[in-house]
């Protein structure tokens, strides 16, 4: 069953002042299926992180629509956009996006706190995620005494907690070691795989892109190709390689040493 | 790039992150050139207008208080300002740029920022002087305004004065700058790292001094309250800070246990706060003192200013008033005074022409004198002034003393036997607003039965005549009285001849100067409080944005984003004012046991109407800092 359904979606960056206007997306079509893992890979610029803008409803596309579980955020106010966000997407972001005043337990508590979720429920379900995604130890911790690896896990688990509709990710691994990332990786794919969650993920990343289970390559705004997991992770890693290579562009070497 | 370069650019473009800085400079500079204005005024100075003089000493003493807290508020703006900006200092070092170097860059931007700050404020002062000096003078009672003038020596000591002050605290900033080495510089100190801890031990101390400062202030005696003073301070100022520093983070760490902690909005609000406790508390035990002395002095002053008003005029039988104690020499002529009605045109409600006759009574130990009046001349007289008619037994008698209360020698209520050549009378009713003249014997005034009235005059068969003259509007009628005065003025006897309006004018002119440098001071002394939590709050703006953003895109509706803000700010601005009220209400409480009562409940409204007012100020500072920081918290 299709859960993001994207239709022939542009984004034009016209500038303030003068200049030339920068086309980042163009007639770009996807879907995602519930509880698929889906990867969106290609160079800087090609592109990805303005389509994870636009899903994320923090950016509106220039033309065409996209539905999430058959809602068109484009239809919504601003204050009901803020609450889809909160209820049907969660978020992980490059830079953790989590709050210092706050501990772990009431960092991931967030978006439930924010909807006024009964005190039990939350409890149940912070009980529960922490005993998947193995960050206990650290619930009490505050953000500024812990690694960065937990810190995304962390956010992993935020981007759980409420149950939504779609997992966003922007770069997880982007500021990790490579420890981490696996770490983080194998946290996301438990979310996956137990807790059911549809995640999108945009990475740079080849190795992170390897736990997907289908990767879409974007180039110049357009859609690129797609592949498809096959058995094994180290054949579909190796696979995201020959198609990275046959992309090109300015891709940072990272991937390369991330194995 | 030059470092001039790059101080001029810093400034343009960060224009917003030096603008509280700035603006609290610039109000500075103009407020202490306004009252130079005047100081200095040609007019003043030669002493053309009346009461110039006095108003004089009391600018020269506002100007002071306005000197100790400019260099006060601006060490402070400074200090607060500098820290923020303590890791693009730490950039600049880590670039390779030397101490000197950094400390000249600090020294232009300093210097162009307090350049144009002096010259704003300069010419915000004159546009406002010409106000001032307008205001004054009506409130002087000149009849025509001093003139407005460019006093030079005024512009020359306040650029001068405040060029010194601002390069004075720069130099020291560099003290500071220069301790500090790159590693402390780039590490975000403000950011906070450890739950704050607090100590119970403290904190309870801090109740205990509170309460017993408090406690002291509240019972203190009227024969102890000046030397029990400064223990009250001391007590009520290490308490509050105590607690300030400890209690309030005791108290937010509470607030975790609550089940609302997450419910909405409140997780966030909540730990924003309780992270910035310790970084708060100097600053909210400064305002609050601030606000507790304002309060304070703003309520004394009033409270002055009211009951000396009242005093003047609610103890006067009508707006004017006499006795002619003989007949071939009258002190002033009823027709004389008619005569000067008449010419002024003045609109007469009633007259009073009644006899009265002396007498001397005695209460217990004591013996004075007084004044005698008929029961059918009171109850005519009643009927004009509005009071309850009377029908006394004949060994009873009402008694109208204004001052007597105040006398605690005396004292005449109800029930009360006295007196009167050997006979024993009751006092049937007891008011403290006079009947006739309240000068000489007139300060107690007895109504007694006509025969009672007829037998004691036998006694000493004198009379006097009493005159009494309600005005319409009495507060206008000044010239007319000052007139009747004059007229009575022959035998050196005005003070014979009580004249409302008169008394009034003159209390007003004085009182009311106090009451408006006070005014103004204490009104100096809110804005900078508010003031320094507006920029306290600036400084953390970056902080802020990047809390917003996170929030954000995890969902966060603009709604619930000022809520966020609000309740910060909120408890910036109203926990010191709640504190200081607090301080100053137990001020008043003291204050009422030192007067006695005499002003009582007056105390308690005026007291109640200086700490409303001052909420009211501080709850429209509140809501434009608000508006202010939301749209610069929204602007990315």
């Amino acid at each position: 069953m299709t859960l993001l359904h994207v239709d022939a979606i542009s984004k034009t960056y016209y500038p303030k002042k003068e200049g030339l206007s920068y086309k980042a997306l163009s007639n770009f079509n996807m879907s995602v299926e519930r509880g698929e893992f889906v990867g969106v890979m290609g160079p800087s610029g090609s592109g990805k992180t303005t389509l994870l803008n636009l899903l994320a409803t923090i950016d509106k596309p220039t033309s065409g629509t996209f539905l999430i579980d058959g809602t068109d955020p484009a239809t919504l106010n601003d204050s009901q956009l803020a609450q889809f966000r909160r209820r049907q997407l969660g978020f992980v972001f490059q830079d953790f996006n989590l709050l210092d005043t706050l501990t772990v337990r009431e960092n991931i508590l967030l978006p439930l706190a924010l909807d006024k979720t009964s005190h039990k429920t939350m409890n149940n379900r912070l009980d529960l995620l922490a005993d998947q995604l193995g960050i206990q130890d650290i619930l009490d911790k505050r953000t500024t005494e812990i690694s960065g690896g937990q810190q995304q896990r962390t956010a992993c688990a935020r981007a759980v907690i409420h149950d939504p509709k779609i997992v966003l990710a922007d770069e997880p691994t982007g500021n990790l070691d490579s420890k981490s990332a696996r770490q983080v990786m194998d946290t996301m794919t438990t979310m996956n795989k137990d807790e059911g969650a549809t995640i999108l993920m945009v990475t740079h990343d080849a190795t992170a892109a390897s736990y997907c289970d289908r990767i879409v390559f974007i180039k110049d705004g357009q859609f690129f190709s797609e592949i498809r997991k096959g058995e094994r992770q180290q054949t579909f890693y190796q696979k995201v390689l020959d198609t990275l290579s046959v992309l090109g562009g300015d891709f940072s070497d990272d991937y390369k040493t991330r194995s | 790039m030059t470092i001039t370069k790059l101080a001029r650019k810093n400034l343009t473009g960060h224009a917003q992150r030096y603008a509280a800085y700035f603006l609290s400079c610039v109000f500075a500079v103009s407020v202490f050139f306004i009252y130079a204005q005047f100081v200095f005024h040609p007019d003043v100075l030669n002493g053309d207008i009346r009461g110039g003089d006095a108003v004089r000493t009391g600018m020269i003493m506002a100007q002071v208080i306005i000197i100790l807290f400019s260099i006060f508020f601006i060490a402070y703006s400074n200090r607060v300002f500098l820290s923020t900006r303590s890791k693009e200092f730490g950039l600049l070092s880590l670039f390779g740029m030397s101490k000197r170097q950094l400390c000249r860059l600090v020294y232009f931007e300093q210097t162009l920022i307090s350049a144009t700050a002096i010259l704003v404020g300069l010419g915000i002062g004159t546009l406002f002087s010409k106000l001032f000096l307008m205001l004054m003078s009506s409130m002087l009672g000149t009849e025509s305004p001093i003139e407005f003038q460019f006093v030079l020596f005024a512009y020359l000591l306040t650029a001068l004065g405040f060029f010194v002050l601002f390069q004075v605290l720069t130099l020291l900033s560099f003290w500071r700058l220069r301790k500090a080495n790159i590693q402390d510089l780039l590490k975000d100190a403000r950011k906070p790292k450890h739950m704050p801890k607090f100590s119970w031990m403290l904190t309870i101390l801090g109740l205990i001094l509170l309460i017993a400062g408090y406690t002291i202030a509240a019972t203190a005696s009227i024969m102890l309250a000046v030397f029990l003073i400064p223990p009250i301070l001391f007590l009520v100022v290490t308490g509050s800070y105590l607690l300030f520093r400890q209690g309030t983070v005791a108290l937010y760490k509470k607030l975790y246990d609550q089940p609302s902690f997450y419910n909405g909005t409140n997780l966030v609000t909540r730990t924003n706060i309780l992270f910035r406790l310790k970084d708060y508390a100097n600053m909210l035990f400064l305002t609050s003192t601030i606000i507790a002395v304002v309060l304070t002095a703003g309520g004394t002053v009033y409270l002055l200013f009211d009951s000396t008003i009242r005093m003047a005029t609610n103890q006067m039988a009508t707006t004017i008033a006499w006795y002619n104690y003989d007949e071939d020499e009258p002190i002033l002529e009823k027709e004389t005074a008619d005569a000067i009605l008449a010419k002024h045109d003045t609109d007469i409600l009633y007259t009073i022409d009644t006899e009265v006759t002396p007498i001397d009574f005695q209460k217990g130990s004591l013996e004075t004198d007084a004044i005698a009046l008929s029961e059918s001349a009171y109850n005519d007289i009643a009927l004009d002034m509005d009071l309850p008619q009377l029908n006394l037994q004949s060994d009873e008698l009402f008694v109208a003393a204004p001052f007597i209360q105040n006398s605690p020698d005396y004292s005449l209520k109800e029930g009360d036997v006295i007196n009167v050549y050997n006979e024993a009378y009751k006092v049937y009713d007891f008011t403290d607003r006079p009947i006739l003249s309240t000068a000489s014997s007139g300060w107690i005034q007895f109504i007694v039965p006509d025969e009672t009235y007829a037998q004691w005059g036998s006694v000493v068969d004198e009379r006097y005549q009493a005159y009494g003259y309600e005005l319409d509007n009495w507060k206008e009628q000044g010239d007319v009285s000052n007139e009747i005065r004059e007229a009575a003025e022959s035998g050196d006897q005005s003070y014979f001849v009580q004249a409302n309006a008169s008394d009034y004018q003159m209390v007003m002119q004085t009182f009311s100067l106090t009451l408006f440098i006070g005014i103004f001071v204490s009104l100096l002394f809110f804005i900078v409080q508010g003031s320094m939590l507006y920029l306290k709050l600036f400084t953390e703006l970056e902080d802020t944005k990047k809390q917003l953003l996170s929030l954000k895109r995890i969902g966060l509706t603009k709604k619930e984003a000022k809520k966020i803000l609000g309740s910060k700010i909120r408890f910036l601005f109203f926990t010191p004012y709640l504190v200081g009220a607090l301080h100053a209400s137990f001020a008043f409480l003291m204050l009422n046991s030192m007067l006695e009562g005499a002003a009582g409940s007056m105390l308690l409204w005026n007291g109640l109407l200086v700490i409303g007012i001052g909420a009211l100020l501080q709850l429209i500072y509140f809501f434009i800092t608000r508006y202010y920081f939301v749209r610069a918290a929204y602007k990315s």
